[in-house]
């Protein structure tokens, strides 16, 4: 076929370049296609999620996650990501998402908040 | 610690200073999720730990003042470089091209890749500042782009408080689509060109 002058090397690359291009654009569309078509309906918890965020996302009270994971009660609810928390307990973020994700799927009943429990009961002094 | 971690976390100790920070240096060329970052900072707002006027000014700011950045060091240092390797190459009618698109395209490709195709805003800056393509003009697509942007996604990260994650995935898979079709458009074109008839004389 006669062409306009460009070498056949020249066309091999544009014609390379047009495939891979093609391939990535048709992967990243498969991708958003599919998030689109099967989103969950709550996102799954990851380490830069804080308390309050997770509580919102999941609808549980803050302070049951606070519990969960070992840190004072707010309120406001601790605003650091649980990786960091997690870290200054010398443990991974991964037991982290595991201890929350369990709470999670418990589910309620719920405890009051620890503000609003009763103190609890003193043994009476021996004699 | 991975960069969402690393940017929610100055977000909690920093407020709208990390999200200026974030923005300029990403503007620059650092390769940081600011976007996600927007987001997160939108979802902070619909929480009540931050305003959203100063996480959008913050925002904004932060991403104009990096972009012009990138503009001078296309303009100073880049074009110094560029030049070198043109004389090497004998190609200096490439760089003439390069100018004469530049004007042709700029504007649009300038404002466009500040809120649609992010991805590519750096790399914009320095190559407009390479092509000597004029500051006011440049400034203006910045400015509108950037407000644009910073808007969207605050604006998004408010109203789907706590779909941040997934957003951000979908929106970045959306930008690379976004800039495969440009690609695979443009290079469909110069394919077809390469295999067209030259006409008879």
């Amino acid at each position: 076929m006669a062409t306009t002058g460009m070498s056949k090397q020249r066309r091999y690359l544009l014609m390379g370049g047009f495939v891979i291009a093609l391939v990535i654009t048709l992967f990243f569309g498969y991708r958003l296609v599919r998030r689109i078509l099967f989103r969950p309906s709550r996102e799954p918890i990851r380490e830069w999620m804080d308390v309050g965020y997770i509580a919102r996302a999941y609808d549980i009270p803050p302070y049951v996650l606070e519990e969960t994971i070992g840190i004072p009660y707010g309120p406001p609810p601790d605003r650091r990501p649980i990786g960091v928390i997690a870290r200054q307990q010398g443990k991974t973020a991964a037991e982290f998402v595991k201890l929350i994700q369990d709470r999670i799927n418990k589910g309620p009943p719920y405890p009051p908040p620890p503000n609003k429990r009763p103190p609890p009961s003193t043994p009476p002094p021996p004699g | 610690m991975d960069l969402q971690e690393t940017l929610t976390n100055a977000l909690v100790n920093y407020g709208v200073v990390a999200v200026f920070l974030s923005v300029l240096v990403s503007a620059i060329g650092l390769p940081l999720p600011t976007s996600f970052l927007l987001l997160f900072a939108g979802s902070t707002v619909a929480n009540g730990d931050l305003q959203f006027l100063p996480v959008v000014a913050a925002g904004a700011a932060g991403a104009i003042i990096g972009d012009h950045i990138g503009y001078s060091i296309g303009w100073f240092g880049g074009r110094g470089f560029v030049m070198r390797i043109i004389h090497k190459l004998k190609a200096e009618s490439l760089l003439e091209k390069a100018e004469t698109t530049s004007l042709k395209w700029g504007g649009p490709s300038i404002f466009l890749s500040r809120w649609l195709i992010t991805a590519v805003g750096p790399y914009i800056n320095l190559t407009s500042g390479i092509t000597r393509y004029r500051l006011p003009p440049f400034s203006l697509w910045v400015v509108l782009g950037e407000v644009l942007w910073v808007l969207i996604y605050v604006g998004i990260g408010n109203i789907f408080s706590t779909s941040i994650a997934e957003i951000s995935d979908a929106l970045g898979d959306f930008t690379w689509v976004l800039l495969g079709l440009i690609v695979v458009c443009f290079l469909g074109y110069k394919v077809f060109q390469s295999t067209r008839r030259p006409k008879a004389t």
